[in-house]
C-alpha cells in the first residue's frame, strides 16, 4: 500500500467519521440528558436531507445555506415533538420511551415514502471538483462536509463545556434529581437538549444530501451506524462517541478497500456485539442498573 | 384516478354478489361467452413506494394500449378492461394482489408489474392458479432459470446482456484500450450480467477487474481507489440507478477520468438533472428508444405524445408491447388461458420492442438492448448502422 | 400496570373458543370461501403467530426485541434449504425451529444478562447482520435468495399457520395463568426485587426467548412455503419485525387476546388502505402505536374489556369491594 493511498483512505474515513460523529452527538445529547434512546433520530436526518434537496431544487440556493436552514427546521420540529409527545412520557420507564420514539420513526418513514416516493433525490449544485494535496485527492464536497462537521461538533462541545445552559445539561445528565433540587429547570433543560440534538441530526442530514443521495431510508441507514458509535463510545459520553465515530469511519474506509462495503458493515456490527459481550459496563452502564 | 374508481365499484359489486360468484370465479372466462363482455386483464403496479416514479410510466403504456384497442372495437369484438392495484413496491403484496386479481376480479391474464422481485413473487401465484403472465419489466433472467415456470414469460430484454452495448462500442472504438473495470451490485441480475460481460471482454482480449458493493451502496471511494490503482481505461457500472449516480459523483470528485464510462441506467431522463453537464459522453443502455424508426414504433410514439404530451420512456413502450402480445395471443387463440400460454411460449410476434421470442425456459432472446451516449444534453442511440457517431474519448469531468 | 387474571374459570372456556375458531378458519378452503378470503385469514394468522411469539418474550418480560423478523427469516431459509435438499416436511420444519432457537441463543448470550436497552440493541443489529451475512454465504443463494423448487398447494402452509397461531395463543394464555407466568410478570415489574426473591431472571428470560424464537421460526417457515421464493432483502425487511411488535403492543401486551385483536386490526388496516391509500399504512400503524403508548398503555383489548367490566358492574349492584371478590 503506497503512502498516498494510505492518506487517501484516511481522508475518506475522516469524512464518514465526521458525519457519524454529528449523528452520534445528537443521540448522546438526547440520551445523556433525557435517558431516551431516540429511535426517530434517523428520520430527523432524512428530514434535513429532504429539506436541503427541496431548498436547492426549488429556489436554486446553495446547499451550504441548507445546513443552517435544516438545523433550524430540525430544532423547530424537535421542539414540537418534544412538547407534544416526548414530554408526556418522560416519567415512564426507559422502554416506554423507546417504543414512543420507534412509533415516531415509523410515522416518519411512512410520511417520507408517501411524500417523496422511493426514488433517490440529488442535486448538482454546490461545491464541485477537488483539490490535490501531495497526490491525495480531496473533493470540495467532502472537504465542506468535514469542515462543517468539525465546526458544528466543536460548537456543540463548547456549548456543553462552557455555556450556562451546557452546565445545566451536564448537571441533568449526571443526576436529574440533584440537578432539579439545585434549581435547574428540568423541563426546559430537556427541551433544549432535544431541540439541539434533533437540529444537529437535521444538519447532518443536510450534509449527507451533499455527498450522497437522499431516499426515505437514508437517515435510517446512518442512524444504525450512529447507534454502534454510541454503544462503543459509552452511552452518554460525548468524548467517547466522537472517538468511536472517527474509529468507525476509518475502520469502514479501510475494510471497504481491503474487502468490500458489505464486510465493512458486518465488521462494524460485530464490533457492537463484541462491546456488549466484553465491556458492557465500561461502555454501557455508566449510571448503574437503571435510569 | 378515474380508472381506480370504476375498479373499486366493480369490486364492490363483485363482493356483494359474494359467495354465489365464488364458485364461478374459478372459471370466469367461460362467463364471457356473451358478445361484448369485456376481456379483463389484471396488473399490480408499484404506484407508491420505491419504484413508484418508474411504475407510473408502465401504467401509462397499459392505458394507452387499452384505449387504442377499445377505440378499434376491442379484440375480436370484445373491449379490454385493465384492473390495476398498487403493490407498494413490495413483492409480498404483489403476490397477494395477483391472487386478488385472479380470484376476485377473475382476470383472464396478468400484465406484469414493475421490477423483477415482484414479478418473481407474482409468478408463484400465477403458477398455482395457472394464469398466464408477461413479465413486462422483469430484466432479471434468474427468475426463469432458477425454477421452472410454465405460465410466466419474460417480456423485457434480459439483464444478462446489460453490458453488451458498451462492449460493442469498446470493440469498435477502443483500439489499444486494455483495462476494463466492471462494478456490480450484490444482486442476481447484476452478478449474471457481470459474468456474461467478463467472459465476453476476455474473449475480446481485455484485462478485466470487477468490484462488488452491497445493495443501496452510497460510498464508492474505496472502490475508486482500486480503479485508480488498476489504471482502468474503461469503467462499466452494472448496478441500480441511485448507486450509479453516487459512483459517478465520487468519480468526478476524485478527478478520475476514464476514456469511456458506462452505467447501464444512464439512459434515464433524470440523469441530466443529477449530473448536469457531466453527462456529456457517458454511455448507457436502453431497452427501447423513441428515436428507433420502425413504422409501428413511430405510430406508438405519436399516439403517446398525443395522449400524454411528452416522449414516452422505455417503461411505457415495454408495457405497450406486453399489451400487443396479449392482443396477438387472444386474436390467435381466443380468450383461453392455456391457448394464450402456448402462444406466448412459441410465437414470435413483432412489438414496439422488436421481435418477441422466448427460449424453452421462458427467458427473452428476441429483444436486445441498444447502446446510448449522452451528447449535447440528449441521449442518442450509438453503435448501430444508422445511428449517431460516437463521441470518443469521453471529455474530462467539469 | 400488570393486570393479574382474576377469573380462572374463564380460561378453559377461552381455550375451547380458540380451538373452535382455529378449526373453523382451517376448514375455510373446503367450505367454498374464495382463495382471496383465505389469504386474508392466512395473513391474520401469520401476524398473530409472529405477534404471540414476540408477546411471549418481550410482552412478558419488557425486553423489547427487534429480531423476530430475523427469526422468521431464518426459519424460512432453513425450511426451503431442507426441502430443496429432499428432506421430508417434518424434519424440515424441525430444522427451521432449531435454526431460529440457535440464533436466539447467540443474541441471548451476548446481551440477556445486561439491561433491557442492551438487549434491544443486540436484537436491532441482528437482523441487519443476518441479512449481510446471508448475502455472502454460498448455500443461501447469495443476494438472489432461494426458491422452493416445488410449488406446494396453499392449503398446506395455510393450515400450518393457523395451527401455529392457535397453539401460540393458547400457550400464552396458559402461561399467564401459571405460577411461572406470575413470576415472569414480577420480573417485568421490578427485576432487581424479583431476583432478590430467588427468581433466576437470566435463565427464565433465555428460556422464554428460545421458545419465542422457535414460534417465530416456524411462522417464517410456514410463510416460506406459502411465498415459495425468498429474496433476502424482502425476507429480512424491517416490516416483519414491526408486525411482530406492533400486533401485541396495539392489541394488548402480555395478554393472550391482545395480539388476536392486533392481528385482525393490522390485516384490516392493510386491506382497507390497499385500495384507498396504501402508502399510508406504515404511518397509520405508527400513529396507532403512538396513541396506544400515550393513552392506552396496556393496549386496546384490555382497555375495552376493562370498560365493559366497569359498565356491567356499574349497572349491577354497586359493590364497595374491588373486582374479583366473590
Amino acid at each position: 500500500m503506497s503512502i498516498t493511498l494510505l492518506f487517501q483512505l484516511l481522508v475518506n474515513g475522516l469524512v464518514v467519521g465526521g458525519l457519524l460523529s454529528l449523528v452520534a452527538l445528537g443521540l448522546v445529547l438526547i440520551f445523556g440528558v433525557m435517558r431516551v434512546v431516540n429511535f426517530a433520530h434517523g428520520e430527523f436526518i432524512t428530514l434535513g436531507a429532504y429539506a436541503t434537496y427541496l431548498l436547492v431544487s426549488q429556489t436554486g440556493l446553495s446547499p451550504l445555506i441548507g445546513v443552517p436552514v435544516a438545523f433550524a427546521l430540525g430544532a423547530l420540529v424537535g421542539w414540537v415533538v418534544q412538547v407534544a409527545v416526548i414530554a408526556q412520557v418522560t416519567s415512564r420507564p426507559e422502554l416506554d420511551m423507546l417504543m414512543v420514539t420507534y412509533a415516531l420513526s415509523i410515522i416518519g418513514l411512512g410520511l417520507f415514502a408517501q411524500g417523496f416516493g422511493g426514488d433517490f433525490r440529488s442535486y448538482a449544485a454546490g461545491p464541485s471538483g477537488s483539490v490535490s494535496l501531495a497526490g491525495v485527492m480531496i473533493g470540495w464536497r467532502s472537504l465542506t462536509v468535514l469542515l462543517f462537521s468539525v465546526a458544528m461538533g466543536g460548537a456543540t462541545l463548547l456549548l456543553v463545556q462552557r455555556a450556562r445552559i451546557g452546565l445545566a445539561l451536564r448537571a441533568l445528565a449526571l443526576n436529574r434529581d440533584a440537578a432539579a433540587s439545585c434549581g435547574i429547570n428540568v423541563v426546559s433543560g430537556e427541551r433544549v437538549a432535544f431541540c439541539l440534538g434533533v437540529g444537529i441530526a437535521a444538519a447532518a442530514g443536510s450534509l449527507i444530501s451533499l455527498i450522497g443521495t437522499t431516499t426515505p431510508t437514508v437517515g435510517h441507514e446512518w442512524v444504525l451506524d450512529g447507534f454502534v458509535v454510541v454503544v462503543l463510545g459509552g452511552m452518554g459520553s460525548i468524548g467517547g462517541a466522537l472517538a468511536a465515530a472517527l474509529a468507525i469511519g476509518l475502520v469502514q474506509s479501510f475494510t471497504s478497500f481491503a474487502l468490500d462495503d458489505s464486510w465493512a458493515k458486518i465488521i462494524t456490527y460485530l464490533l457492537l456485539y463484541a462491546t456488549l459481550l466484553l465491556r458492557p459496563h465500561g461502555l454501557l452502564g455508566r449510571r448503574g442498573a437503571e435510569a | 384516478m378515474k380508472t381506480t374508481k370504476t375498479t373499486l365499484s366493480r369490486r364492490t359489486l363483485l363482493s356483494l354478489a359474494g359467495t354465489v360468484v365464488a364458485a364461478g370465479a374459478a372459471t370466469p372466462w367461460r362467463r364471457s361467452a356473451f358478445a361484448a363482455e369485456p376481456l379483463k386483464l389484471g396488473a399490480s403496479l408499484s404506484l407508491t413506494g420505491r419504484f413508484s416514479d418508474s411504475a407510473k410510466y408502465v401504467k401509462e403504456g397499459y392505458d394507452l394500449w387499452a384505449d387504442q384497442v377499445n377505440g378499434k372495437g376491442g379484440i375480436a369484438g370484445r373491449p379490454v378492461d385493465i384492473v390495476v392495484y398498487d403493490d407498494e413496491s413490495n413483492p409480498d403484496t404483489g403476490r397477494v394482489l395477483a391472487e386478488r386479481l385472479i380470484d376476485r376480479d377473475g382476470v383472464l391474464a396478468i400484465l406484469g408489474p414493475y421490477s423483477s422481485p415482484i414479478t418473481d413473487a407474482m409468478a408463484t401465484a400465477t403458477e398455482r392458479a395457472q394464469v398466464p403472465m408477461v413479465g413486462t419489466i422483469a430484466s432479471d433472467s434468474s427468475i426463469w432459470s432458477r425454477r421452472k415456470l410454465h405460465w410466466s414469460f419474460q417480456g423485457f430484454p434480459s439483464s444478462d446482456y446489460d453490458h453488451e452495448g458498451f462492449l460493442k462500442v469498446l470493440h469498435g472504438k477502443g483500439n489499444g484500450l486494455k483495462k476494463l473495470v466492471i462494478v456490480f451490485e450484490e444482486a442476481p441480475f447484476s452478478v449474471a450480467a457481470k459474468d456474461w460481460a467478463v467472459k465476453t471482454a476476455k474473449e475480446m482480449g481485455l484485462s478485466v477487474e470487477t468490484y462488488s458493493y452491497a445493495p443501496g451502496g452510497q460510498d464508492f471511494r474505496s472502490i475508486l481507489e482500486h480503479i485508480v490503482a488498476f489504471g482502468a481505461e474503461a469503467v462499466s457500472m452494472g448496478g441500480y440507478y441511485q448507486p450509479s449516480i453516487a459512483l459517478t459523483r465520487q468519480m468526478i470528485e476524485r478527478g478520475f477520468n476514464p476514456v469511456a464510462y458506462n452505467f447501464i441506467q444512464a439512459a434515464d431522463g433524470v440523469t441530466k438533472e443529477a449530473l448536469g453537464a457531466n453527462t456529456e459522453g457517458v454511455f448507457g443502455r436502453s431497452a427501447w428508444e423513441a428515436s428507433v424508426e420502425t413504422p409501428a414504433n413511430k405510430a406508438f410514439v405519436a399516439a403517446y405524445q398525443a395522449k400524454f404530451g411528452r416522449v414516452p420512456s422505455y417503461h411505457s413502450a415495454a408495457a405497450y408491447a406486453a399489451g400487443q402480445l396479449y392482443a396477438a395471443a387472444i386474436a390467435a387463440k381466443g380468450a383461453d388461458r392455456a391457448g394464450i400460454r402456448d402462444f406466448l411460449a412459441s410465437a414470435t410476434p413483432e412489438t414496439v420492442l422488436g421481435k418477441y421470442q422466448v427460449n424453452a425456459t421462458g427467458q427473452q432472446e428476441g429483444y436486445r438492448y441498444v447502446a446510448i451516449q449522452w451528447q449535447g444534453g440528449v441521449s442518442k442511440v450509438v453503435g448501430g448502422a444508422s445511428t449517431a457517431p460516437i463521441e470518443w474519448p469521453k471529455p474530462k469531468w467539469q | 400496570m400488570i393486570s393479574v387474571p382474576n377469573r380462572r374459570s374463564a380460561v378453559p372456556g377461552g381455550i375451547a373458543a380458540a380451538l373452535a375458531v382455529a378449526g373453523l378458519a382451517a376448514a375455510l378452503p373446503w367450505l367454498g370461501v374464495s382463495s382471496y378470503g383465505q389469504t386474508l385469514v392466512y395473513y391474520a394468522a401469520y401476524y398473530l403467530a409472529l405477534g404471540q411469539a414476540w408477546n411471549l418474550m418481550s410482552g412478558m418480560t419488557g425486553y423489547v426485541s427487534f429480531a423476530h423478523g430475523a427469526f422468521a427469516g431464518i426459519g424460512a431459509y432453513a425450511v426451503v434449504i431442507a426441502l430443496n435438499g429432499d428432506w421430508r416436511m417434518l424434519p424440515a420444519l424441525f430444522a427451521a425451529a432449531v435454526a431460529a432457537v440457535l440464533a436466539s441463543l447467540v443474541i441471548g448470550a451476548t446481551s440477556l444478562r445486561l439491561r433491557g436497552i442492551a438487549f434491544t440493541f443486540a436484537t436491532l443489529f441482528f437482523q441487519e447482520l443476518t441479512l449481510l451475512i446471508l448475502r455472502k454465504l454460498p448455500f443461501t443463494g447469495g443476494p438472489g435468495g432461494l426458491v422452493l423448487q416445488q410449488i406446494l398447494p396453499t392449503w398446506l402452509p395455510y393450515v400450518m399457520m393457523i395451527a401455529l397461531a392457535a397453539a401460540a395463543t393458547i400457550a400464552v394464555a396458559m402461561l399467564r395463568r401459571s405460577r411461572l407466568g406470575l413470576r415472569i410478570l414480577a420480573l417485568k415489574g421490578d427485576e432487581a426485587a424479583a431476583v432478590a426473591l430467588g427468581i433466576d431472571a437470566t435463565r427464565i428470560k433465555l428460556a422464554l426467548f428460545c421458545a419465542s424464537a422457535a414460534i417465530a421460526g416456524l411462522a417464517g417457515a410456514a410463510h416460506g412455503l406459502f411465498a415459495a421464493s425468498l429474496y433476502p432483502d424482502v425476507v429480512f425487511s424491517v416490516d416483519i419485525s414491526l408486525v411482530a411488535l406492533a400486533v401485541p403492543m396495539i392489541g394488548g401486551v402480555a395478554t393472550a387476546i391482545g395480539p388476536v385483536v392486533g392481528a385482525v386490526l393490522y390485516v384490516g388496516i392493510r386491506e382497507l388502505l390497499q385500495v384507498v391509500a396504501p402508502q399510508l399504512h406504515l404511518t397509520i400503524v405508527g400513529l396507532l402505536l403512538l396513541l396506544v403508548m400515550l393513552f392506552l398503555r396496556e393496549g386496546i383489548a384490555p382497555a375495552v374489556a376493562g370498560s365493559i367490566r366497569r359498565r356491567v358492574r356499574g349497572a349491577a349492584v354497586p359493590s364497595p369491594a374491588p373486582e374479583g371478590s366473590r
